[in-house]
């Protein structure tokens, strides 16, 4: 996929900053998508986090000047992901996401996450906080897609548990 | 108000009631070409064409301000007074002005406070808490002090949260100017606890402030042709819509403050040495930034701390809006760029503390310089004698001829190293090119931002791609790419681009984004460069110092180019649909020649290709009846159903000679003609980009317009006639037109790889350093989650 060649990978330190850009307004915002593979028997999960949502996140866990190295960090962010995005099944069952992996963008950070599909997999629950502690406007838009159908969910303080199903309509 | 108070429902309204409205058939609602024009668009008049250009009546109000402002370093706080010429050249005579308080959006009961919700959870961040207590104490908003006339009398004010109503006590006719005068005061926020667009910064090492103060003086509020008073309030996400004038603002300080401003410098000789003076002579003809103030010299005034003030005059004509920062922390370099478009030389200036290097010493200045450059291509020539870049507690913010920039590197504490990451320097070069590019969008081009934040965020958004481009090969852009919405673009809850900013779910993806791979794709696959760029600088010459809305931007676009755009607007703008054409499938044909001698064997050939299923195949080898008993077989077992008879040459022969020489060259013809199947699967119409691979190697692109889809946007079938025979061919090849499923783009179908997919492959699973790390953290997770679930 072409996708790849335009992303560069950072360097072995992801210096944590003090300052973070953004462009006249900065909003606040996370996208997953939560692919249902039939053949695999698996869910596929991939989070795109803005870098500078991340590091604001870093910040407030370490303070302002630590430098860390991406050994460093991963465990850091998966417990922050892990904590923060769950999915469940029909019988309100969590799913166990194993860790796949990340790998950092120039703005974003790409997490991947995978779990067993659940044998009934036409209504799942998705809670989705992340970022919401640390942003009143935090949004996350969350894509579940399953035999070319997606169903799309944003997640908002207040809103931060929802519910998909591919048996009626959306 | 009115209008807006049901934002949210007349969207919704807005595409039923207009579609029903205007289509008088099912046909008519289907057809994603029928034109915009007395259903989207506002009927042309005389304020505005309906080419899109400004109408020969087109009228604008103009505010002058004279002011004198004070900065309380001790008590951060500003206090001033301003005179203000407001001239009426619409054709209405007004009662009463309505006045922007912005600061208000920080005081107590604000209605942006009133409106914040919270989590509802029992427990919150550190940085929110700190924001909320700082919140509860802080004394924000506007203290209003005077308002009169030019005589002095006082006139009666009403104050709505952050917007303010003058009453006059006799009507304003057109063509009429009110002089009048506002005093007032407001404590500086603390910008590193509340985000805004301004601020102060604190900082802890020398006890020093940098301020970057906007949205700080009583702004008039901008009265339209189409919109009469823009009065909505000030929540967070609508910026600005202003009108133009002239500024003359005394900016009194710390006498060792550096202060940058919108405008001129009106007295160099009482603020600024004679060595900054003649750095600053040097610097306009420099090949590279000078410095004005060195780092060194900003170092020795931190701890001296200046006890007199000193007042910076600066003057600005015809701008939209006047924002300054302040600072006795300020390294300062800047170099002039003469203009060629104009011969005009701009001084492009950078203001920062010695905590912005190495970063902002080596690129603020070169970036603005590189913005002007790739925009006075683009879109017009920078009008103003200086951009300026400021480094302070604002993350992008802009202002005419000022922007607030936050990327700074990181300082290790015990080493006192400073280092920025691969995402810092971009992200700075970025937002400069960004920041400064808002000086053609909307500070020249003065879009109503209150209302359509793509009109000022997806046209710089987009030109900021190009400039990115052209800084570096391979230069990390972020929203620039057509791939890179595609995730966006299919998902379910949106809303469409022209909605009001106020109303907008996932801003950055619908008004910075989608708005600038919407233009990239107009520019490089629908109209090509020559008809865009053309069309593009034609929008920005006609609207340069005025106030376009949407529909004049459309209809300059079309007017200019000559193509018809109406389906691009519709789908990409009004609509939430998204890009993905199937290639269904892919049939060959060959012509019947008609003669049986050639025909009929092909038949015969294409019978045989038929199988038998396996259990069934070897029922072929088991005795038959007629393998003992030859005297059987007759002629039918000799001839088949495809053997040729006399009489099938007779009849064939006979059509022959009623041919025409034309059609027994058809009849002949060798080549081989595919029928291509193609579905709209995602609903917007766009052109079908393909490449034909062929069996004997070679390539092919074909492009084909967005038209092809006009009597049926769902399904639409191509013919392709070619001597060669094809092996495969691709839709979108160079993944230009945001397609959001390549899997159905290929024929024969072929699977893409998922960005996991891609993932897990390249970098496999190390289980053993995973179970090894990992452990003590699941442990943990498990009961933090558990406790978070309540599960």
């Amino acid at each position: 996929m072409k996708g790849f060649s335009g992303y560069v990978i950072l360097g072995a330190v992801l210096a944590v900053l003090m300052v973070q850009p953004g462009y006249a307004h900065r909003f606040y915002a996370s996208f997953t998508q939560v692919d249902l593979r039939d053949k695999k028997h698996t869910i596929e999960i991939v989070h795109r986090l803005f870098t500078h949502d991340v590091e604001d996140f870093l910040r407030s866990r370490l303070g302002n000047d630590s430098s860390l190295s991406n050994e460093e960090i991963e465990p850091l962010l998966k417990e922050f992901v892990e904590g923060g995005f769950a999915v469940f099944d029909l019988q309100g069952r969590r799913l166990p996401l194993t860790w796949i992996g990340m790998e950092y963008a120039t703005d974003d950070i790409h997490i991947y996450q995978e779990a067993p599909l659940p044998p009934d997999p036409s209504e799942l629950t998705i809670i989705d906080r992340l970022f919401m502690d640390l942003f009143d406007d935090e949004k996350n838009t969350v894509n579940i897609e399953w035999n070319d159908k997606i169903r799309t969910r944003i997640f908002l303080k207040g809103h931060e548990q929802q519910t998909v199903s591919f048996a009626s309509p959306d | 108000m009115k209008k807006y108070v049901l934002t949210g429902i007349i969207l919704i309204f807005t595409f039923l009631r207009v579609d029903v409205a205007a289509a008088q058939t099912i046909e008519q609602l289907n057809d994603k070409f029928r034109q915009l024009n007395n259903e989207y668009l506002p009927t042309p008049n005389v304020y505005r064409t309906a080419s899109g250009a400004p109408g020969y009546k087109y009228w604008q109000q103009q505010a002058d301000y004279k002011i004198d402002v004070t900065l309380d370093d001790e008590k951060q706080r500003i206090s001033a007074s301003a005179k203000i010429k407001y001239y009426n050249n619409s054709p209405d005579s007004l009662r009463y002005l309505w006045v922007q308080l912005d600061q208000n959006r920080f005081a107590h009961n604000s209605g942006e406070r009133k409106s914040n919700f919270a989590s509802g959870k029992p427990k919150a961040s550190y940085s929110v808490m700190r924001q909320k207590m700082y919140e509860k104490h802080f004394d924000g908003g506007y203290k209003i002090t005077a308002v009169t006339d030019s005589g002095g009398a006082d006139l009666p004010y009403i104050i709505n949260d952050t917007m303010m109503r003058i009453d006059l006590p006799t009507a304003l006719r057109p063509g009429d100017r009110l002089d009048f005068a506002i005093e007032w005061s407001y404590n500086i926020i603390d910008a590193k606890v509340i985000r805004s667009r301004g601020g102060k910064e604190y900082f802890k090492d020398d006890d020093n402030y940098i301020y970057e103060i906007a949205q700080w003086y009583p702004r008039m509020a901008a009265y339209s042709d189409y919109d009469g008073w823009t009065n909505k309030q000030f929540i967070r996400n609508g910026e600005f819509t202003l009108e133009f004038g002239d500024y003359d603002v005394s900016i009194t300080v710390p006498a060792d403050h550096i202060v940058s401003a919108t405008g001129i410098l009106q007295n160099p000789d009482e603020v600024l040495t004679d060595l900054q003076r003649r750095r600053l002579k040097k610097a306009r003809t420099a090949k590279k930034p000078v410095m004005i103030v060195t780092s060194e010299e900003a170092a020795a005034k931190l701890p001296l701390r200046a006890k007199t003030t000193r007042t910076w005059h600066f003057k600005a004509q015809n701008v939209r809006d006047f924002a300054f920062a302040s600072s006795r922390k300020f390294l300062w370099d800047a170099q002039g760029y003469p203009q060629p478009e104009n011969g005009k030389t701009v001084m492009a200036m950078s203001f920062y503390p010695e905590e912005g290097n190495p970063l902002w010493e080596k690129y603020s200045t070169t970036a603005i310089i590189h913005t002007l450059k790739t925009y006075n291509k683009y879109a017009l020539t920078f009008p103003y004698p200086v951009a300026q870049s400021i480094n302070g507690p604002v993350g992008g913010m802009e202002y005419p001829m000022i922007s607030f920039n936050g990327p700074r590197p990181a300082k290790d504490k015990k080493t006192g190293k400073k280092t920025y990451s691969r995402r810092t320097k971009y992200g700075l070069i970025s937002v400069v090119i960004h920041e400064v590019g808002h000086n053609y969008f909307p500070m020249t081009i003065n879009t109503d931002e209150r209302q359509w934040t793509w009109m000022d965020e997806g046209m710089n958004t987009f030109l900021q791609n190009i400039a990115e481009e052209a800084w570096e090969k391979d230069y990390p852009t972020h929203r620039a790419e057509p791939y890179q919405i595609v995730n966006y673009m299919k998902s379910k809850r949106q809303v469409p681009i022209m909605t009001n900013s106020e109303s907008l779910l996932q801003f950055g993806n619908n008004a910075y984004g989608k708005t600038a791979i919407a233009l990239r794709i107009l520019r490089e696959t629908v109209m090509g460069r020559k008809l865009f760029d053309f069309a593009f600088r034609e929008y920005a010459r006609r609207w340069k110092f005025k106030r376009p809305t949407p529909a004049d931007f459309f209809r300059t676009m079309e007017d200019a180019s000559g193509v018809d755009l109406d389906w691009f607007w519709r789908g990409w703008f009004y609509t939430t649909d998204h890009v993905d054409i199937s290639l269904d499938n892919v049939r060959l044909f060959n012509i019947d020649t008609k003669n049986p001698d050639i025909e009929l064997p092909i038949r015969r050939d294409k019978s045989k290709q038929r199988g038998l299923a396996p259990a069934r195949r070897a029922d072929r080898n088991l005795e038959k009846r007629m393998d003992g008993s030859p005297d059987l077989a007759d002629f039918y077992n000799r001839n088949d159903k495809y053997t040729v008879t006399n009489l099938q040459r007779n009849d064939y022969t006979e059509l022959v000679a009623g041919l025409k020489d034309w059609q027994k060259k058809l009849l002949t013809d060798k080549s081989n003609i595919y029928l291509m199947d193609f579905s709209n699967k995602g609903g917007l119409v766009m052109p079908i980009i393909l490449n034909v691979a062929y069996e004997d190697g070679t390539k092919e692109e074909i492009r084909l317009s967005a038209e092809i889809w006009r009597k049926n946007a769902k399904k639409v079938t191509r013919m392709l006639i070619t001597d060669k025979r094809v092996k495969s061919v691709e839709v979108d090849p160079f993944q230009e037109t945001a397609d959001t499923d390549r899997n159905n783009n290929y024929f024969p179908r072929r699977i893409e790889k998922s960005r996991f997919e891609l993932f897990k492959a390249r970098e496999p699973r190390n289980m053993m350093k995973e179970f090894e790390t990992g452990l003590k953290n699941i442990k943990k997770n498990i009961k933090k989650k558990k406790a978070r679930t309540g599960k």
